[in-house]
């Protein structure tokens, strides 16, 4: 009966320091939060410019390298043709993304690779399609086709992906423009 | 509390609680940290995560943005730093003698302020899982399941300019580059201690003859590059790497290495696994110096310190090494061997 009084009493007090604890941890994930991914999307910024920068100097028939330092596991970086069905912010233009997705993109990746029905296929390609939308950085460019490929060939069990990761290591990738103004980005691995 | 709400102890305990709340907010906002320099921001990210217990380290990002220092005559760095935002530093002088002293200063200074905002070594600054199945390596290395995390504190470039300023026999501006002399004779700005002084804890003074004679060893004439980078990294023990090279005796602090030779407490505790596996693969990849062709002290030294780490404990010390190193920033596959546990920071 008494506690139950002391409870009565306090109940406000209790309530107001509740809800006090709720906003401050709240409050503290947020901030966290923002700043994880402005690091990250800063860093995602500088590394789609300065790929932009070395893609603008090639001219046909050229190729060039770029070291970069990478972000995380769950960033890559994916070109669409202008007549591909690419992200909106892409306009019908050719264009290359670095962009956040769920899980490492050598998950979907590998799931593209396994024989998939249709129907799932489209559903990773739409995701893809929706992270870079959503969570990604794009820069439309004047060539006609873009392909971003990331593979291991040296040894027996080797693999050939459409998308680049960008891991945290430093990364060298190697990019050209044919003559057919094919751009192509490369990483091996 | 009175039957009709609350006691004016209350209320005022509560306004002064949101009054506070407040007053918090508004330093956070007003001292807006992107006004902040580069530098500072690190250095706060730095102190901020190693000021918290290890299983919370991962959630506090390190916002350190690797510097781009583009060494020229006038011209830029294009090929280097294409894109990105960096700093200029025209190293012309009316004589080489001169340009040579600015490009030595420069290193150094980056060298310092690496290991200087770092935390020299003495906090523990990366605690994220280690995710690599590197068992064999870490039983050599004897690691707590801890690969080597790096930090790419700054890259400096030489511009095409510059990277032509080399003819051993006239003695072009590279040619008279000697960054390991520089920090062997001049002093940290704002101290008493030269350079080797303060990395090595005031154990060692100046490099013995026995040193500058393998500076010129077959094997530490490195070919030299046109990017550098100063890199920091830092792994974990299970045991105090000092007192254990020591046979239980226990010292610990800073030392100088690179290739061949050590200085310094490493130069006592060199059979130790760890610290010999570390010099081990610097001397093989080779940490290099800032010429455009290879010559001799092309190899520059890099700093280290070993021993248990100053941070919020949750059950017992914590153990390890951490280094600065001057590293070819072309050289990708050693970059990544180095800091197989990943790469933090903002390229």
């Amino acid at each position: 009966m008494r506690k139950k009084a002391i409870v009565r009493e306090n109940l406000l007090s209790i309530i107001i320091a509740v809800i006090g604890l709720i906003l401050l941890f709240y409050g503290a994930w947020y901030l966290i939060s923002i700043s994880t991914d402005n690091q990250e999307q800063k860093a995602a910024q500088t590394i789609i410019e300065k790929v932009e920068a070395k893609i603008n100097l090639l001219e046909a028939g050229q190729s060039t390298e770029l070291s970069t330092q990478g972000i995380n596991e769950n960033w890559f970086i994916k070109g669409w043709d202008e007549n591909e069905d690419s992200p909106d912010k892409c306009l019908f233009k050719t264009c290359l993304c670095i962009c956040k997705g769920d899980e490492p993109i050598q998950n979907r990746e590998i799931e593209l690779q396994s024989n998939l029905p249709d129907q799932n296929t489209n559903r990773i390609l739409e995701e893809i399609k929706n992270n870079c939308q959503d969570n990604g950085f794009c820069r439309k460019f004047e060539s006609e086709k873009i392909s971003t490929h990331w593979g291991n060939t040296a040894g027996s069990v080797g693999y050939f992906y459409d998308s680049i990761p960008v891991p945290d290591k430093l990364l060298k990738i190697k990019i050209s423009l044919d003559e057919n103004s094919r751009l192509t980005l490369y990483y091996e691995d | 509390m009175n039957k009709r709400g609350l006691t004016a102890r209350e209320i005022i305990i509560t306004l002064l609680a949101i009054v506070g709340f407040v007053i918090v907010l508004f330093f956070v906002f007003a001292f807006n940290i992107e006004q902040r320099s580069q530098e500072e921001i690190c250095r706060i990210s730095v102190l901020k995560r190693g000021s918290v217990f290890e299983s919370t380290q991962a959630y506090i990002p390190l916002q350190c943005t690797t510097k781009k220092i583009c060494l020229s005559l006038g011209d830029k760095c294009d090929e280097q730093f294409l894109g990105e935002d960096s700093i200029n530093e025209d190293v012309s002088s009316p004589t080489n003698e001169q340009s040579a002293k600015k490009i030595e200063k420069i290193s150094a200074e980056e060298m310092y302020n690496c290991w200087s905002i770092m935390g020299e070594g003495k906090l523990n600054l990366f605690a994220d899982k280690f995710e690599f199945n590197l068992k064999d390596i870490s039983d050599f290395l004897k690691l707590e399941e801890r690969a080597p995390k790096c930090v790419i504190c700054s890259r400096i470039a030489l511009s095409p300019e510059l990277k032509k300023r080399t003819n051993v026999e006239k003695k072009d501006i590279l040619d008279l580059v000697d960054v390991n002399n520089y920090l062997q004779t001049e002093l940290v700005p704002g101290s008493t201690k030269t350079y080797i002084n303060t990395f090595t804890d005031r154990q060692v003074n100046a490099f013995p003859a026995e040193v500058r004679a393998k500076f010129n060893q077959p094997d530490n004439q490195k070919k030299g590059t046109d990017e550098i980078a100063y890199i920091f990294t830092q792994l974990k023990t299970a045991e105090d790497p000092a007192t254990a090279a020591m046979n239980g005796a226990t010292i610990a602090g800073g030392f100088l290495f690179g290739g061949t030779y050590s200085l310094g407490m490493l130069g006592k505790a060199i059979s130790h696994p760890i610290i010999s596996g570390i010099v081990g693969t610097v001397a093989i990849g080779g940490t290099a110096g800032l010429r455009a062709l290879g010559a001799y002290n092309d190899q520059q030294v890099s700093a280290g310190h070993c021993g248990t780490y100053t941070q919020v404990s949750e059950d017992k010390a914590k153990y390890g090494c951490s280094f600065v190193m001057p590293v070819d920033y072309n050289n990708v596959e050693f970059i990544n061997n180095l800091c197989s546990g990943g790469i933090e920071g903002n390229p």
